[in-house]
């Protein structure tokens, strides 16, 4: 797994939607930790913005959505 | 002459009925009488429409009350009268999902119980309150609009907006008012395909709208939509946190009403996308709008004691401890979605000390709910009804101490949280609500 990509992932989840703690594992539950749907729709935006992929309805899933290495593993596939 | 009550609770919400129920049951009072500008109970969590319970439980994996007393019946009346059950886990922590409307019968019904004991004044404001040789005398407006007064030995502030504070001549606690957390409208809506709202449904729904807003297709103002399914078949809300126009300004009622307003047309909006974009939609009806606009953040009152953000964080043990706190410190002040932050030990909840809801100006006058002293952080997580419910029936128990054996009778803060705690377990064996 791409530890660079991971830990983009996670400053994007902690500076533009959910400020994760130090403890936050990459394959802990975001969902968990509070991630709602508010979060989500700015999570989207947020990635698509940093990381230059398009993320459509058939992405979702919380086996996608639901851990930063989850996330990384779909931009990764995602991306050119 | 008029009577004179022993307690006076003035504000219907989760937190004033609460307090009138133990200020009745917990010692010998002579007389509770709860006050309510509005036509019915439960404040927030009827009238803007507040469809989650939060902080009634302490737990991990199995859902534990994180407080005693009136909690204990109302959790289970509560559940026991819903179609299905509400218990569920949102992010780390369980809630009880309710109807609005079941929550409102709910509480009418537990003061029906008390009908000797507390008089019951719906449709009826408050609008001065000024020190008497007895302790307070209240004046208040009825259904039609004229004036009437009433003493009380002693008070229990549940309006939400600390009110009694400048009625008594003392300033009021506030955080910034940029800073404030924002405020939501929350909708009922009725008429879509049954089982819709699975959690993957949900998630094509959140991509779906950030998509159609960075095309410009909705409002920015639609970003953050939340929607949850009610106990009750065929109805889910839908929530919106709101950014105020122009200076947002909780206690100025035409600042609440443009809010409320601009909310209101945002839904609309929302509610033509999802008819004409998805079939679980087609036949979506009106959306059901709320009565009042949802205030998260306004006044507090000064306390003895101000509770901190920090006192809770780190699970700070009081002596004079008379509720725990179970909800995290939820913000919602940026447009990003809210912040959570966890107590050090969750399993324990934190402690609430009597000295936060007892005014540092007048001993005999008690506060509880969205108004008792504490920090903006703090009231990220006190705020919540399931900690309402705690905080209320403490001062209610507390108030109607003082009320009976006058205020130096109750000057030290360790002796008045024994009592009180011992009250409300007393309490647990005459409970106000059915049991079925
Ligand atoms: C958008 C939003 C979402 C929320 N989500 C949740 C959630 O999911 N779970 C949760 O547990 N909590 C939630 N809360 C918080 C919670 O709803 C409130 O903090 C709580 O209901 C406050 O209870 P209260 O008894 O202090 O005040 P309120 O419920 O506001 O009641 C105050 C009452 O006092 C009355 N009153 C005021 N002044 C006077 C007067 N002068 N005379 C007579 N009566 C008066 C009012 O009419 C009102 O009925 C949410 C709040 C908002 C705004």
């Amino acid at each position: 797994m791409d530890e660079e990509l991971i830990r983009k992932v996670r400053d994007i989840v902690h500076e533009s939607v959910l400020p994760l703690p130090d403890s936050f594992h990459s394959d802990d539950d975001l969902f968990h930790e509070g991630l709602e749907s508010m979060a989500l729709m700015q999570l989207i935006l947020a990635l698509e913005r940093e990381l230059h992929v398009t993320i459509s309805p058939e992405d979702l899933g919380r086996e996608n959505f639901s851990t930063l290495s989850g996330i990384a593993r779909l931009v990764s596939r995602k991306s050119p | 002459m008029s009577r004179t009550l022993d307690v006076a609770v003035i504000g219907g919400g989760v937190s004033g009925v609460a307090a009138a129920l133990a200020a009745s049951g917990s010692s010998e009072a002579r007389g509770v009488g709860l006050f309510e500008a509005s036509s019915s109970l439960g404040g927030m969590g009827v009238r803007a429409q507040v469809n989650t319970i939060c902080g009634l439980y302490l737990g991990d994996e199995q859902p534990r009350l994180a407080n005693g007393g009136l909690c204990i019946s109302f959790e289970k009346a509560l559940r026991a009268g819903q179609k299905s059950d509400g218990l569920a886990k949102m992010g780390r922590v369980w809630v009880l999902k309710h109807e609005p409307a079941a929550l409102g019968a709910l509480l009418r019904s537990g003061l029906a119980r008390r009908s000797r004991e507390i008089d019951l004044y719906l449709n009826h404001q408050v609008k001065a309150v000024e020190r008497c040789a007895d302790g307070f005398r209240i004046q208040y407006s009825n259904d039609a609009g004229q004036l009437h007064t009433l003493d009380a030995r002693a008070l229990v502030d549940c309006t939400a907006d600390a009110h009694l504070a400048p009625f008594l001549g003392v300033g009021r606690e506030r955080h910034q008012a940029d800073r404030l957390q924002r405020p939501a409208i929350i909708c009922g809506i009725r008429g879509m395909k049954s089982g819709a709202l699975t959690d993957r449904f949900l998630l094509t729904l959140a991509v779906d709208i950030a998509k159609s807003v960075r095309a410009g297709l909705l409002s920015p103002g639609l970003l953050g939509a939340t929607f949850r399914q009610s106990p009750q078949p065929g109805l889910a809300f839908v929530s919106l946190d709101l950014d105020p126009l122009e200076s947002w300004e909780p206690s100025d009622p035409v600042s609440v009403h443009k809010t409320l307003k601009e909310g209101e047309s945002l839904i609309k909006e929302l509610f033509g996308f999802l008819r004409d974009r998805y079939d679980a939609f087609a036949y979506l009806e009106e959306p059901l709008l709320p009565e009042v606009l949802g205030v998260r953040e306004s006044f507090q009152w000064r306390g003895q004691y101000r509770l901190s953000g920090g006192d809770l964080m780190s699970n700070t043990s009081f002596s004079d401890e008379i509720a725990k706190a179970s909800w995290p410190i939820e913000l919602r002040e940026k447009a990003t979605g809210p912040s959570f932050e966890y107590f050090q030990d969750p399993c324990s909840g934190a402690s609430i000390p009597v000295r936060s809801l007892r005014s540092a100006y007048f001993p005999s006058v008690f506060m509880a709910g969205r108004c008792l002293s504490a920090t903006h952080r703090a009231l990220g997580s006190v705020r919540v009804m399931g900690t309402g419910l705690a905080t209320g029936q403490a001062a209610g128990a507390a108030a109607a101490l003082v009320a009976r054996d006058g205020p130096t009778a109750w000057e030290s803060a360790d002796g008045l949280a024994e009592q009180v705690r011992y009250d409300l377990k007393s309490l647990e064996s005459m409970p106000p609500f059915p049991s079925s």
